[in-house]
């Protein structure tokens, strides 16, 4: 199971763990107050520090779908029920998928889907004005 | 804390998990026994995802001093989350990591309601 792994998640293995933010945020009082906070949880579980999943176009997943929520007036809920590396993940706007995508955690420690941000604000619109 | 509606118990009748991300936050839920579990997508090892990874058991060893001989038995079936990334694996209904007690993935309440997923963030 692990033979399709990528390099640098190999190399992480054996790698000193950290859970100090300060590795990876130059100031983390600059960041968002919801992006502060969670990297300040993380840090408190112990866990390698926070970095937010981004779209392809490095987008962070949480402001754009924030944004779109609050332009259309929906839901949207990106999840998956498939296990394993390779298992799909949709975009679901109040219900209906809006576009489905790839999700890749990366070594340096955050996931990257495989849409852009364009891409998902096209798809959304789609989904919202078919059930508009 | 706040509710997040993540999903339907439909979606756990083909599939163990629902993977969802919420608020910044990426937690798989997993339904043990009759009841649901939800833990941060994200090993304490490395980060890795360990939610995505596969469910597996436990191979326990007992040997019998009289006879000398060992007796292997298979327990806990599905009941051990492992980490795609380098292995690390946990108990899927305590989220205690097997070999270090004092590990423990992060968790989440998580209901069923209406036969709607409610997590808590």
């Amino acid at each position: 199971m692990f033979d399709d792994r990528p390099a640098d998640v190999q190399e992480l293995a054996d790698a000193e763990r950290t859970s100090d933010p300060s590795t990876v945020y130059d100031d983390v009082d600059s960041l968002p107050e919801w992006w502060r906070d969670l990297v300040y949880e993380f840090a408190e579980r112990d866990l390698r520090p926070y970095r937010p999943s981004r779209l392809a176009d490095d987008e962070i997943v949480y402001e754009v779908v924030r944004d779109l929520e609050e332009r259309f007036d929906v839901q949207i809920t990106v999840k998956s029920t498939v296990p394993g590396t390779d298992g799909e993940w949709k975009f679901v706007v109040d219900g209906a998928t809006a576009i489905v995508t790839t999700h890749d955690r990366k070594a340096e420690g955050y996931t990257q889907y495989g849409v852009t941000s364009e891409e998902l604000v096209d798809a959304v619109s789609t989904v919202a004005s078919e059930t508009s | 804390m706040t509710e997040h509606t993540i999903g339907t118990v439909e979606e756990f009748e083909e599939n163990d998990r629902l993977l969802a991300e919420v608020k910044g936050r990426e937690v798989g839920v997993f339904r043990v026994d009759g009841e649901y579990r939800a833990y941060l997508n994200w090993c304490n090892h490395q980060g890795g995802p360990i939610c995505k990874g596969p469910l597996t058991g436990r191979r326990t060893a007992t040997f019998d001093r009289d006879t000398l001989e060992t007796e292997f038995e298979w327990t806990e079936e599905d009941g051990v989350l492992v980490c795609p990334w380098h292995g690390w694996e946990f108990s899927l209904d305590t989220g205690v990591n097997l070999s270090r007690s004092d590990i423990t993935l992060p968790s989440f309440p998580v209901r069923e309601e209406d036969g709607e997923i409610i997590l808590s963030l």
